[in-house]
């Protein structure tokens, strides 16, 4: 087991974690036409946001008919299994409310047509007696249904009962705000391959300390074969957490190669410099 | 990296051109290379529409189910189903081999009959209950995105019917709630 801190400047000049530069070949592909209304793109994935510098968060309709978005900011906790709950403002813990409290962002309803993307800007107003630390809400988007036309199925049927269901759907996006310096002291225990519900899985945990979240790639690399044996992306570790688990399936094929020594490695997004936060080698066959 | 991705690609490159009027632009040559930041996007679409029970003949209490697969789970003898049912699909596309959550109701959800008043609800009103994924991690909806950047998911759930329900249509939303970490 091996035990890796890395620190997180304040400072630190770059505001969005996933970013890369890469050429635009000529060609834009058309998605194929959706049928339903609402459906969305948004980027970044995630923002974090050091200083008082701001930034921006594109939304794009890449449904077929105009659409109308809320864009809102919600709480949301990390489980030890990784999930994130929802969390009622009501139930929001200081840091959470002092989070909700400084996050500043535009517009908050944004009506696109279709193929039409817009900016939402935000920005954090920490005040100034702000404890150092790392300070978390959840940006949501979500179309907002038009209301329904009336249609001939709207007629009692003969004698039936039918049913209309329909979905309001979004995505969420952190939005990390780090004060001060903050750390994350991170390693990985008890790689292993387990009998899951649907087949084997690989499990371990990683432990964290400190008042910086993490957030990066898991690899698993065995000496000689340059293929990595798996890779899990985006995996984050929430400050809430001293210890999250994960499991990931595993193919029979990948588990025929787990056999020997492997080296299980957590680093950071390659866009944001690929650091390790931290590895181990291992027998987990 | 997948359609849908490029074409958000594009989408962001323009508005990155945008914000950025210091790029060097004074090339002498003729040869530039076309080159914009572009930034890891995610996109959710509703491909397989409402979730749809068909429609049903009530005279009695029952539980229908719609399983995420699309199986309509229709036993009880007081309640016959009939017509085309569905469940509500959606597709995910993303950074390749990542996992995201997946939020669905954890409560329950009414269904409203267009006469629907406070008085009348046991025959205006139906209760949906316990959405399911059809993609689950170990410990509740989860997906993981592909080699290629794309998953999907289809939702399903129960209703409840008491057997007083008004012949009708009922209408009613429920919320999904991809969350990327």
């Amino acid at each position: 087991m091996s035990f890796k801190s890395f620190k997180k400047m304040a400072n630190r000049a770059v505001n969005i974690a996933a970013v890369s530069a890469i050429a635009i070949a000529a060609t834009v592909a058309v998605p194929a036409p959706a049928q339903a209304q609402g459906d969305l793109l948004v980027a970044p994935t995630r923002v974090i946001l050091d200083g008082s510098r701001g930034t921006e968060v594109i939304l794009s309709n890449i449904g077929s008919e105009e659409a109308t978005y809320r864009i809102g900011l919600e709480l949301r906790r990390m489980l030890d299994n990784g999930r994130l709950v929802p969390v009622e403002r009501t139930d929001a813990n200081n840091s959470e409310e002092a989070a909700l409290g400084m996050i500043r962002y535009a517009p908050r309803r944004i009506t696109l047509p279709p193929g039409q993307p817009q900016a939402v800007r935000l920005a954090a107003r920490p005040g100034a007696d702000l404890p150092d630390g790392e300070y978390r809400v959840h940006m949501s988007f979500k179309a907002i249904p038009r209301p329904r036309e009336v249609t001939a199925r709207d007629a009692p049927a003969d004698e039936g009962v039918s049913i209309q269901l329909i979905p309001i759907y979004g995505v969420t996006i952190p939005i990390i705000v780090r004060q001060g310096r903050v750390e994350a002291q991170v390693a990985i225990n008890q790689p292993r391959i387990e009998q899951g519900e649907n087949g084997p899985e690989l499990a371990l945990s990683i432990s964290r300390a400190g008042q910086s979240s993490t957030y990066g790639v898991l690899t698993v690399t065995k000496p000689g074969v340059e293929e990595p044996l798996l890779l899990l992306r985006g995996l984050a570790v929430y400050p809430e957490l001293d210890e999250r688990q994960v499991r990931v399936r595993l193919t029979p094929e990948q588990v025929a190669n787990f056999n020997g020594q492997v080296r299980i490695e957590y680093r950071e997004m390659p866009e944001a410099g690929g650091g390790l936060i931290a590895a181990v080698d291992s027998f987990v066959g | 990296m997948n359609k849908t991705i490029r074409f958000g690609a594009a989408g962001i490159a323009m508005f990155a051109a945008l914000g950025m009027g210091s790029v060097a632009q004074a090339q002498d040559s003729a040869t530039a290379d076309a080159t914009a930041e572009v930034l890891s996007a995610l996109t959710l679409d509703n491909d397989g529409g409402s979730l749809d029970f068909g429609t049903m003949v009530v005279s009695g209490g029952g539980v229908v189910t719609l399983d995420a697969d699309g199986t309509l789970v229709c036993s009880d003898p007081d309640i016959i189903c009939s017509g085309t049912t569905g469940v509500a699909g959606f597709t995910v596309t993303g950074t390749a081999n990542n996992a995201v959550t997946i939020n669905l109701p954890t409560g329950s959800v009414e269904l409203r009959h267009p006469s629907f008043t406070p008085a009348t609800a046991a025959e205006h009103a139906i209760e949906l209950s316990a959405f399911t994924s059809s993609e689950n991690g170990g410990s509740g909806p989860e997906v993981t995105l592909d080699g290629a950047g794309t998953a999907t998911f289809d939702v399903g759930g129960t209703i409840t019917l008491d057997g007083t329900e008004d012949a009708g249509q009922f209408d009613g939303t429920f919320d999904v709630s991809v969350e990327y970490s």
